[in-house]
């Protein structure tokens, strides 16, 4: 094993005590024999791990603790108000992550075009549907006009201007 | 380290005060020691370690009791100091190099060992400001809390081989200090 590789353990797995039985038994194979590596893991040890030893336990000062206590008193006291629910519910749609929230953007978008589109085309539907429904009272209107034998007038369509004219 | 029993995670999901005062009480002591060791500043870490244990207490009914809850108090608690550190943005302030101070002096054998508390305190916290926040947490979790790099790849969300590059530049740069 070459020194380069071995002193990347000694900085990583090595130290830390996670290397794998046989490449420890190779690295400790080439420490037997290489001077130099040995001083680098003296190093390593000196510099990185002794240090970090026998440290003192660091508490909080005790006050933390009821401060703690307070503002999860404010936490619980704001959660029934009924704003605090009403806004936690709007959020929380918001909270939705991207792709989720352009999905349900788009459907909506979609289905909102989709809508309106169907009611122009129905609006739209409704207004020939009305134009030829009159055409056809006209149209039967005629016809049945047209029934009257021997009135010369007959032919006219009772507008207006016809009257004016003939 | 002490382990929060699963019966109070439970009662403290529920609602029941005291419980969570027990968490605290068994957690606060090392979430305080990392955060303080990333932050280095008593009062921010005073602020931070509230604002993880405000989190805990929103977050206690999400928590699975399948998961390791220690590692768990620990995500929280070194992500929110790893965010403050961030949003911090000035860094800490280095410390005056250590080596120039002959009481600190770690190349002087055997002085690492006799050196008081206080001046223990300023050597570490020396050695780490010349890391970067997320190799200090490494730094922390593996040297002084010992954790396994699964446990560090688990707390920090990242992976094994992350904890291990960031192990290694950080002990890179802590030996040529």
């Amino acid at each position: 094993m070459k020194c380069r590789k071995v002193r990347d353990f000694l900085l990583t797995d090595y130290l830390d005590g996670d290397l794998p039985e046989g490449l420890k038994k190779e690295v400790d194979v080439h420490l037997s024999k290489c001077s130099l590596c040995r001083e680098f893991q003296d190093k390593v040890v000196k510099k990185t791990s002794l240090p970090f030893r026998d440290l003192e336990e660091l508490n909080p000062e005790g006050y933390i603790l009821e401060e703690i206590k307070e503002k999860i008193t404010d936490i619980d006291n704001d959660k029934y108000s009924l704003w605090t629910r009403f806004k936690g519910t709007i959020f929380q749609g918001f909270r939705l992550r991207k792709p989720s929230l352009a999905l349900v953007l788009s459907i909506t978008v979609i289905a909102i075009s989709v809508v309106f589109t169907k009611l122009s085309l129905d609006s739209r539907q409704s207004k020939v549907n009305s134009y030829i429904s009159e055409q056809l009272d006209s149209i039967a209107y005629l016809i049945s006009s047209g029934d009257n034998s021997g009135e010369e007038d007959s032919f006219g369509f009772g507008t207006a201007v016809e009257d004016y004219f003939m | 380290m002490q382990k929060v029993p699963n019966d109070v995670v439970i009662k403290a999901q529920e609602g029941n005060m005291e419980s969570f005062e027990q968490i605290y009480r068994v957690t606060s002591g090392f979430v305080y020691s990392t955060i303080f060791r990333i932050i280095h500043n008593r009062q921010e870490s005073e602020d931070v370690l509230q604002e993880v244990f405000l989190k805990v207490y929103r977050s206690l009914s999400r928590f699975r009791l399948e998961s390791s809850f220690t590692t768990w108090v620990y995500r929280i608690a070194v992500n929110t100091a790893l965010t403050f550190c961030r949003k911090r943005k000035t860094g800490i302030k280095k410390m005056q190099n250590y080596k120039s101070n002959a009481g600190l002096n770690i190349d002087r054998p055997g002085n690492e060992f006799s050196l008081d508390k206080e001046a223990k305190r300023d050597l570490i916290n020396s050695l780490l400001s010349n890391l970067s926040s997320s190799q200090r947490a490494c730094i922390v979790l593996r040297e002084i809390r010992g954790l396994s790099y699964k446990e560090i790849a688990d707390v920090m969300r990242t992976s094994i081989n992350t904890v291990r590059s960031r192990l290694k530049r950080a002990r890179e740069k802590l030996m040529s200090v």
